[in-house]
């Protein structure tokens, strides 16, 4: 019997090991694929959300800043400034992400999203942007999506982390 | 069985989603467009292979008591494979499959040639038996997204079908619509490849009466026997 449950312990142990090994080895050769590819997607969001600026310079975020701000990017024309997020909904392990361009009157100029993977969708193409126009005082009265109350309240509370992080880095209200 | 009829086997006979009715989650949620079919038939032949091959290689050293434990693993581990390749090289199929992806590792169709087959037959056997199953699986797929996609949106793989676009049935791309289609192609297939069974009255014609204990030599009823004797 013991010798049984040795017998179990070592194989399954085994089993995890290699699969873990091969895990390893794939995870090697994608994962600089895979953050090239986020790189790119980020810079192709920044262009869509602000396609009159020609270039960007990322600024560096305070320690203190929300988590779901992952970069923010200052026009350098100073037309205002595009800021990259990522936030989760409770359901999915995977992140919602998306870009948003912010002008330099503080208002919100376009919204894309860029990753989403819940099954049911709060509109991808249409929800993002009733936040256009909205600035840092009123984006707490935009509407939830009726039935996808969890990813639209994530949605809104990450824009409102947008708006806290521009403040701590003295860009717009 | 030869190699050709264990491979042909998945494909219609023994299909694992029309005939068999395994991994009806993806198959439903899945089909609203060929080109996420697609991609989603080839991940789960990929990994049902694989893993086929590798549960019947491990066949003999895998103690009863810790296969399930064990073929989960070994199904997980191929499964974030294929979903770290895909993230890699087809990030756009990627997202679109998005959770889907990721719940191959409960696919049933998997689970269930791990323990039904592979762990019973050699390496070779196990991986055609994959790819037969595998390729039926992508095969169902696609009949049932190209059905979906054409009427429901008209489209296949994107590109806009002239006249059929112009009369779309829009809630066959919907939930209701993929159930719908789901249950005609069922229908078809049961059509196509069932005999009518037979309508023999009496004990003989039961469906149960190849294992009945209370059949007789002559393929009857022993009560009936009885009680024609006693009339």
């Amino acid at each position: 019997m013991k010798k049984d449950n040795l017998k179990s312990i070592i194989v399954l142990s085994s089993i995890c090991l290699v699969v873990a090994i091969l895990m390893a080895a794939v995870n090697f050769i994608t994962d600089p694929v895979i953050k090239e590819n986020d790189d790119k997607k980020v810079q192709d969001s920044l262009k869509a959300v602000m396609p009159e600026a020609e270039s960007f310079t990322e600024i560096t975020l305070p320690a203190e800043a929300p988590k779901t701000v992952k970069s923010v990017y200052r026009d350098n024309n100073n037309t205002g400034y595009a800021v990259a997020v990522s936030t989760e909904s409770s359901y999915s392990s995977n992140p919602m992400t998306f870009t948003v361009a912010v002008g330099a009157d503080g208002k919100i100029i376009d919204v894309l999203l860029t990753g989403y993977s819940e099954t049911k969708d709060f509109g991808k193409d249409t929800y993002p942007k009733t936040y256009i126009g909205a600035d840092g005082d009123t984006i707490g009265t935009i509407d939830l999506k009726s039935g996808v109350t969890y990813s639209s309240t994530a949605f809104r509370d990450a824009m409102a982390d947008v708006f806290t992080t521009l403040e701590m880095i003295g860009g717009e209200k | 069985m030869s190699v050709w009829k264990n491979f042909i086997k998945g494909i219609i006979k023994e299909n694992p989603t029309l005939v068999l009715l395994l991994g009806t989650c993806p198959t439903l949620a899945t089909t609203d467009s060929v080109s996420k079919a697609f991609g989603m038939g080839l991940a789960a032949a990929a990994v049902l292979v694989c893993s086929n091959m590798a549960i019947s290689a491990l066949r003999k050293v895998i103690p009863d008591k810790v296969r399930i434990p064990c073929y989960i693993v070994i199904i997980a581990g191929f499964v974030t494979v294929v979903e770290m390749l895909m993230h890699a090289f087809v990030p756009d199929l990627y997202e679109a499959l998005g959770v889907f992806l990721s719940l191959i590792v409960v696919n049933c169709i998997i689970l269930g040639r791990a323990e039904m087959y592979a762990n019973k037959n050699t390496v070779f056997d196990s991986a055609v038996d994959g790819l037969g199953m595998g390729l039926g699986f992508t095969f169902a797929l696609l009949c049932m997204s190209s059905i979906r996609e054409i009427f429901g949106n008209g489209t296949w793989l994107g590109y806009e079908i002239p006249v059929i676009c112009n009369f779309k049935i829009p809630i066959l791309v919907s939930s209701p619509g993929g159930f719908f289609v789901f249950g005609v192609l069922i229908a078809l297939v049961n059509f196509l490849t069932k005999k009518e069974p037979k309508k023999e009255l009496g004990c003989g014609g039961c469906p149960s009466a190849a294992f009945c204990s209370m059949k007789n030599k002559d393929g009857g009823c022993a009560e009936e026997k009885e009680a024609e004797i006693n009339d």
